[in-house]
């Protein structure tokens, strides 16, 4: 348990000294204030570039429109997370870091199972204080959405940021390099959500289902529809941390 | 109980073999020198030993317990340091030594003063709190040692410590392994035959994978070299040189500046006083002439050639 909490100590500090902390609680603040923003001035931005001769008649943008520029802009959130990610294992492979912790008397699934958990923390704790300040700021501009359809909402959204995560440690874990580690975290986003999310028989399965029916979640409430995605979802991070896991006892670390 | 033994170890990267069924043990409190060219299958072993790399066959024991990939328990007992210590750059030196102090479960006090201890021994104690992506190759390596120690282990494995250094940080890492010699077991590979003279008091020498010779440095001298006159004069040797190049008693001439080593066949010209009757034909200073015990660079040279040659 010790030399577990040692690793879990040394991630935290790790990211806090190489601004990963902070690069990610600035993005996730960032596109939580620019998403309602963004759905206020639409029918503005609209209107400066209609051309004469073309009406375009705009509704007045309610909060449901925050709304879907703050679940929209999860994707992008997703493509830096990403690049966030990738270096975790990764790095420590190119740099030779691994080479010296590896011979001291620690468990690798330790290993693996401290750079989850440290990751998965921050991601969970900017996505909750992103959250707040959305709906917060959302409330200022345009009235309150529903509180518990939101929470709901916001869990759902973290589960899949989290299947993304735990897919790029993946990465990480297998890969050589940083970059090999990218491609396998955008391989896995475009596998489970684009590809999945439209085979009809199982798109109900994919993790990003909810990225797809949030109008209805937050217009009615949570529904059994979006269970499969959920259990899929959090099978799928259990699923990718084992075969992290194993794939990385496996391994002889290179020169 | 020998600090480590190794048993008909081989291991093989698609169909090459790089360590070929090597076995030595290496008792406590010696220092054994792994020598061998670059690519003899040093690293590889050392790998192996440190848990990094699985073996293709053959057993390891450290202090009588089998080492296994990956595995936590030999780790207990030994201090690993790579040719060139990848650290954390954005921890100090202290914080790097405490962060393996936490892996080892040591206590903080006992943390405490051990850490100060071998921050002094290393001699970093003022760049403790110092990034460690601001230190020198020396320093980095200075550090290296001290997290190899801060368990004290039954076995220190040191590859290549002072092969990527500049003289200075040579001489400093050569200064603290000697120190450690005291009282540790150490298995240090190295390709710098020199420093096996001042440190090893037994070689181990590997080329192509295959073990040559495991002896205590002294014998391995005794048995296998042959003599080195050396000659010291007061101005250019050359003529020296080209007159003892034709005698069949001359196995191989090293000239540097003015001083002349000349590996004999037997010594027991020597005795007949031959080659002082050669060289008084010159007019030449001669200020040092006299047998010396022969250098591992170049006994190990004679060895590798011998092994190439069968």
């Amino acid at each position: 348990m010790n030399n577990f909490l040692a690793l879990l100590n040394k991630e935290f500090l790790e990211l806090k000294r190489n601004n990963k902390l902070l690069i990610v609680f600035v993005i996730f603040i960032f596109f939580a204030i620019l998403s309602p923003i963004t759905a206020k001035l639409m029918p503005k931005i609209f209107e400066s570039i209609s051309t004469p001769g073309l009406e375009i008649t705009i509704p007045e943008p309610t909060n449901k429109d925050a709304i879907d520029q703050f679940v929209k802009n999860l994707s992008t959130l997703g493509f830096i997370l990403i690049f966030i990610v990738a270096g975790a294992i990764a790095d420590e492979k190119t740099k030779k870091t691994l080479e010296i912790i590896l011979t001291k008397p620690i468990k690798r699934r330790d290993f693996i199972l401290a750079k989850f958990i440290a990751y998965s923390f921050i991601i969970k704790l900017a996505f909750l204080a992103s959250s707040v300040v959305f709906y917060l700021y959302t409330a200022s501009l345009f009235g309150a959405v529903n509180l518990g359809n939101f929470v709901v909402l916001c869990l759902l959204l973290l589960i899949n940021i989290l299947v993304l995560t735990t897919f790029t440690l993946l990465g990480s874990t297998i890969a050589k390099s940083t970059i090999g580690a990218a491609i396998i975290g955008f391989v896995g986003m475009i596998l489970f959500n684009t590809v999945v999310g439209y085979i009809k028989p199982i798109s109900k399965y994919s993790p990003d289902f909810i990225t797809k029916h949030y109008t209805e979640l937050i217009t009615n409430g949570f529904d059994a529809k979006f269970l499969p995605s959920a259990i899929t979802s959090i099978i799928l991070i259990i699923v990718l941390t084992l075969i992290s896991i194993y794939s990385f006892k496996r391994q002889e670390i290179e020169r | 109980m020998p600090a480590l033994e190794i048993k008909n170890l081989t291991k093989k990267f698609d169909g090459f073999t790089a360590v070929d069924n090597i076995s030595f043990s290496l008792a406590k409190n010696t220092v054994l020198g792994f020598l061998g060219p670059n690519g003899a299958g040093k690293t590889t072993t050392i790998r192996m030993i440190a848990g990094l790399s699985k073996s293709t066959s053959g057993e390891i024991l450290i202090n009588s317990q089998k080492v296994g990939f990956g595995s936590t328990k030999t780790n207990m007992l030994i201090g690993y340091l790579p040719e060139q210590p990848s650290l954390y750059t954005w921890m100090n030196g202290e914080e790097y030594l405490y962060f393996i102090a936490n892996i080892f479960g040591i206590e903080k006090t006992k943390a405490q003063k051990l850490i100060k201890d071998k921050l002094a021994l290393v001699g970093l104690k003022s760049a403790a709190k110092k990034k460690i992506g601001a230190y020198s190759n020396g320093m980095k390596q200075r550090l290296g040692i001290a997290q190899a120690l801060v368990n004290d282990p039954e076995l220190l494995i040191m590859d290549e410590p002072v092969s990527a250094l500049d003289p200075i940080g040579r001489k400093e890492v050569l200064e603290i392994i000697s120190e450690l010699k005291k009282t540790k077991t150490i298995l240090l590979s190295t390709h710098i035959l020199s420093d096996v003279d001042r440190i090893c008091d037994e070689v181990a020498i590997i080329n192509k994978g295959k073990l040559i010779k495991v002896s205590p440095l002294t014998k391995l001298k005794e048995d296998y070299a042959t003599p080195v006159l050396e000659i010291e004069t007061d101005s250019d040797p050359e003529v020296i040189v080209n007159a003892f190049k034709e005698q069949k008693w001359v196995k191989n001439i090293d000239k540097n500046v003015n001083k002349l080593r000349i590996q004999l066949v037997d010594d027991t010209i020597m005795k007949e006083n031959v080659p002082l009757k050669l060289l008084s034909q010159f007019d030449i200073g001669i200020l040092k002439y006299g047998l010396v015990m022969p250098e591992t660079e170049e006994l190990f040279i004679d060895l590798i050639k011998g092994e190439k040659n069968e």
